[in-house]
């Protein structure tokens, strides 16, 4: 069993700091798994496929930023438990990405997997029947978490948004 | 794409021209859409039709910019806000040089084992128990620190006082 920063210092898990200003400071956190970060980098340059002004790496950025300076966020708008047989899923979300992971303590959020909610919601474009694939990463979230040997509890139980995220409101 | 693969862990999604300011605009605009959505909350009595018919255009429309799957102009911000009855107003913020007092609200719970480190600086501040706020300069000995103007103003008996500025 490890602590978060020990699989961090391991270069198992990573954390994200986004580029603040001096006089900001991070109010949440957000960590990725090693096989994240292609997936982080597949996004750099993809145009919005819904009509967002900003490119997927844009958005990304814009949304961990927001989250780890502690802005107020919006339920169901930009997070929302996963609705799955097990517990302690939740989405980050932006206009044009699914960002699925858990919270290992309240305003710590661990991320499994970064993908295109068009991606997420209908499936590869060259498979001619829409699938939705919302249940499969909530899946693979918790393989993930399965895994890991994270220290006891690995994950905020509970289907209240308190439980996992100060500043935040019900829209 | 090989220095997102160098992460470690300040984020570094594209180094082409202009995208850092691309990724600010994406921050601000999407900081304008929640403070849009928090205004309309505050108005129940005031629906997307309303804004839409008082605006001339398809509901589907005023729709898709407050959800972001279409581009939010300033002059649509405006308007929204005026329909609203609020006054949309922009501020431009020279970040300040030295560690604010914001440092002194940082999330606690994650750093009881895990120092966070203060952006652009060698120290690293971390909250205790007891209400007051540690930090570790370069010379790796603990002081307890009080917030002052703007920056650090360590008050430990075991360093002298001093102040941090970056």
């Amino acid at each position: 069993m490890a602590t978060l920063k020990e699989l961090c210092d391991q270069e198992r898990l990573h954390r994200l700091k986004p580029d603040l200003d001096a006089d900001q400071m991070q109010r949440r956190a957000v960590v990725i798994f090693d096989h994240v970060r292609s997936q982080i980098a597949a996004l750099c340059g993809v145009a919005s496929p819904t009509g967002n002004e900003f490119d997927l790496d844009e958005q990304f950025d814009a949304l961990i930023y927001s989250f780890c300076i502690g802005e107020q966020f919006q339920l169901p708008g930009d997070f929302h438990e996963m609705d799955h047989r097990d517990p302690g899923v939740w989405e980050l979300k932006t206009a044009d990405l699914r960002l699925f992971g858990w919270f290992y303590r309240r305003d710590v959020f661990i991320v499994t997997d970064v993908k295109d909610a068009t991606f997420v919601k209908k499936g590869p474009e060259n498979v001619t029947v829409t699938v939705s694939l919302y249940h499969g990463f909530c899946t693979s979230a918790v393989h993930w978490r399965d895994q890991l040997d994270l220290d006891p509890p690995k994950f905020v139980d509970g289907k209240h948004p308190e439980n996992v995220l100060s500043n935040y409101v019900v829209r | 794409m090989e220095s997102t693969q160098k992460m470690s862990y300040q984020i570094t999604l594209s180094d082409k021209r202009g995208a850092k300011h691309r990724r600010a605009a994406a921050r601000f605009v999407g900081a304008a859409r929640r403070r849009l959505l928090d205004a309309l909350a505050d108005h129940p009595e005031i629906t997307q039709s309303d804004i839409a018919r008082e605006l001339g255009v398809n509901r589907a429309v005023i729709n898709r910019q407050l959800r972001g799957t279409a581009p939010m102009s300033m002059t649509r911000c405006a308007e929204i806000a005026s329909v609203l009855g609020c006054r949309a107003e922009v501020s431009f913020i020279e970040p300040r040089k030295m560690v604010g007092d914001n440092a002194a609200n940082a999330h606690p719970d994650f750093l009881q084992d895990d120092p966070l480190e203060t952006p652009n600086s060698s120290f690293r501040a971390y909250y205790t128990h007891s209400g007051n706020y540690r930090i570790k300069g370069a010379s790796n000995e603990p002081a307890v620190a009080e917030p002052g103007h703007g920056y650090f103003k360590v008050i430990s008996a075991s360093l002298p006082q001093m102040e941090f500025g970056l």
